[in-house]
């Protein structure tokens, strides 16, 4: 399971976003994407993630162009961004059932889950009560809900405080040991174990 | 071998600009020459309708307006599959420059419809069959050309106005028949008042010029039009820049 | 395992909007006072609202249900969900069927309780209005389908609930014509049989093309 990239080049409205980026990334490695605001951080996850369309043959996924099969590589990554994937009328266990639903997930071992996320004492809170941060856990937990190999996660620092972002550590440690791949766009620098980490830094145009 | 050349000549921004220039010469010759042979014919020489006198000579306008109407929505909509299924940029321009001409021409047919019915029906309008369904397609070319102004993303507002221009071609024939169906049931058995007894050669022949003749006028239209679209949208490249300086 | 996915979207879709009873509401209200409006307007001849009465409730559904689709994508959009319907492992036309059953349920289906009451206000029978809610059961379908096509192609647009209407009222004159005619013909005693199998016809028809080509628009609409 590779992720490679080559020549990918983005612009809009005639203006370029980033051009010529090449990198790999295999089982157990993450890439972190730097860049000062307005350097194409978030689009370029998007891209990644396949929400916007690429130029033919850039990326590819274990080889295959991720155009040519995309609803497959869509199923194999959590993307994570600026908005948090929650509903906020719906309570804390209500939206982890219908994510579940959406996600194929089984919800039998949610309460761990949410232990582990530190907001188990949340469970039957309507998702408008929460805070920013509770939000933010929340929105990672389905990062463990399903498990899926490729994590894209945009800023996913925000809005967390220490042991929020403690927490994160974890999961990606966690996931990066079972051979799971991320790329994670922050300005901040991750607490991981590992010392397979990448870099792309994008300048600004 | 031909699918490469047809690629190169017409199907590629820069080729299509370049094939333009030639043809907009011929297209102006054949525009000139179908107009004024079915205008002079068709207002002059062909003979005045035994049931209509002379007020019949404005079909050599309001038919061909709403025929090109109907044609210039079909072709929108094939150009729109081309852009959904192939990703061909220039089918997205033909698309989007198309539209407002076709609305335009929906215009002139109701218009003149409209004038038509004057001196036959005694009102300015009716609501029978055939004009209410061109004034359906008038509703449907605003609403493409509304969803198009307001998407500021060229991909983005290709994609959309092709979605919506293939829905518009599904559902015209059956928008097309309701309408018609509809008519009947309000009406009554009455005869309808557009029954036409097949018309005679001297005077179909200006109106099939008539009708090549905005054909023609269309082309021109839309060439230009998408040659300025051209411009606008690769004025990044090299051979744009080479091409204007 | 699929049918209980799927019932699960459905059943928490329809939880939201009645969470949210303002904008489950206030459609049903427009419907209400579109109707009363017609014989303020045209005055309150009996003969007159009898022979109009299916005109209006259906040209008052129609709008009604023009005004409940800005609802149908905006608040996934707005909370980052849509990205969530590409990602999930079920397809994208299933995802916005789901949300097309779920809209049917929460904003047609009170429309369908009310239309008895209003169309005693038109001074209409007990058979009349018997074939128009049937012509509204099958009619509603259609125009929420439609209307979702509409909806997720102006998903990401600011003007969205100005276009909407536009954009999708010339689709929906077939089938205002025929579940008009409907009760036209039931009233001068014809057999209906006709009129509910082209009802039904374009209702298959809906069903088939109508997700799929929203789908396709809400990946467009993603695509910022």
């Amino acid at each position: 399971m590779t992720l490679t990239v080559t020549n990918l080049s983005f612009e809009r409205q005639f203006i370029t976003v980033f051009s010529q980026l090449n990198f790999t990334l295999a089982p157990g490695e993450l890439l972190q994407i730097r860049g000062e605001n307005g350097s194409g951080k978030s689009t370029l996850l998007r891209i990644l993630a396949g929400f916007i369309d690429a130029p033919p043959s850039t990326i590819q996924w274990n080889y295959q162009c991720i155009t040519d099969c995309l609803a497959e590589y869509q199923q194999q990554l959590h993307y994570i961004g600026h908005q948090n994937g929650i509903k906020h009328h719906l309570t804390v266990y209500e939206n982890i059932l219908f994510y579940s639903a959406l996600g194929n997930a089984s919800t039998t071992d949610y309460s761990s889950i949410l232990t582990k996320m530190g907001i188990a004492k949340r469970l039957h809170t309507p998702a408008h009560d929460l805070s920013a941060g509770q939000l933010r856990r929340l929105s990672l937990a389905r990062l463990v809900l399903s498990e899926r190999p490729l994590w894209i996660l945009d800023e996913p620092l925000s809005a967390l405080d220490q042991s929020g972002q403690f927490i994160l550590g974890n999961l990606l440690n966690e996931h990066l040991a079972a051979k799971g791949m991320a790329i994670v766009a922050t300005h901040h620098d991750l607490p991981l174990a590992l010392s397979s980490l990448k870099t792309l830094t994008l300048e600004r145009a | 071998m031909l699918l490469h050349w047809i690629n190169q000549k017409f199907l590629s921004p820069k080729g299509f600009y370049t094939t333009s220039r030639f043809l907009l010469p011929w297209l102006a010759t054949c525009f000139i020459a179908c107009f004024l042979y079915g205008l002079i014919d068709g207002l002059f020489i062909a003979p005045a309708d035994y049931q209509q006198g002379e007020g019949f000579r404005i079909i050599y306008v309001h038919v061909p307006s709403a025929f090109l109407a109907m044609l210039i929505y079909l072709g929108m909509a094939i150009a729109a599959m081309l852009t959904l299924v192939f990703r061909l940029k220039i089918a997205a321009i033909w698309m989007s420059c198309s539209a407002s001409i076709g609305a335009w021409f929906t215009f002139l047919a109701l218009v003149t419809g409209s004038i038509w019915g004057k001196p036959m029906w005694g009102t300015w309008w009716i609501w029978d069959a055939r004009l209410t369904s061109v004034l359906i397609l008038l509703f449907l070319y605003l609403g493409f050309i509304a969803l198009q102004s307001v998407i500021a993303n060229p991909s983005q507002r290709d994609k959309a106005g092709a979605i919506l221009a293939i829905l518009g071609v599904i559902n015209l024939p059956i928008i097309h028949y309701s309408v018609i169906w509809w008519n009947t049931l309000h009406q009554g058995p009455t005869i309808s008042q557009l029954a036409k007894p097949s018309i005679a050669p001297v005077m179909l022949y200006p109106l099939l010029s008539m009708i090549l003749a905005f054909f023609f006028f269309y082309l021109i239209i839309l060439f230009l039009r998408m040659r300025n679209q051209i411009l606008l949208r690769e004025f990044k490249t090299q051979w744009i820049k080479e091409t204007l300086s | 395992m699929m049918i209980k996915a799927l019932l699960t979207m459905i059943h928490y879709e329809c939880l939201l909007t009645l969470r949210q009873a303002f904008s489950w509401l206030t459609p049903l209200l427009f419907f209400i006072m579109v109707v009363c409006f017609f014989p303020l307007a045209l005055g309150s001849d009996h003969a007159l609202l009898h022979t109009i009465a299916a005109g209006i409730i259906w040209v008052a559904a129609v709008l009604a249900i023009l005004l409940s689709l800005n609802n149908l994508f905006q608040r996934d959009a707005q909370e980052g969900y849509l990205e969530l319907f590409l990602l999930s492992s079920y397809p994208l036309t299933l995802v916005v069927f789901c949300k097309v059953v779920s809209h049917w349920i929460i904003y047609c289906v009170p429309l369908l309780l009310l239309t008895p009451v209003l169309a005693l206000l038109l001074n209409l029978s007990f058979y009349e209005n018997f074939i128009l809610i049937l012509t509204l059961l099958l009619g509603t379908p259609v125009l929420c389908l439609l209307g979702a096509v509409g909806a997720a192609l102006t998903v990401s647009l600011r003007h969205q609930s100005l276009l909407l209407p536009i954009l999708i009222m010339p689709f929906y004159i077939p089938i205002l014509i025929f579940g008009t005619s409907t009760l036209v013909a039931a009233n001068s005693g014809q057999l209906l049989n006709g009129y509910f199998a082209i009802l039904a016809a374009l209702g298959l028809l809906c069903f088939a093309f109508a997700p799929f080509l929203a789908a396709l628009a809400l990946r467009i609409g993603v695509s910022q």
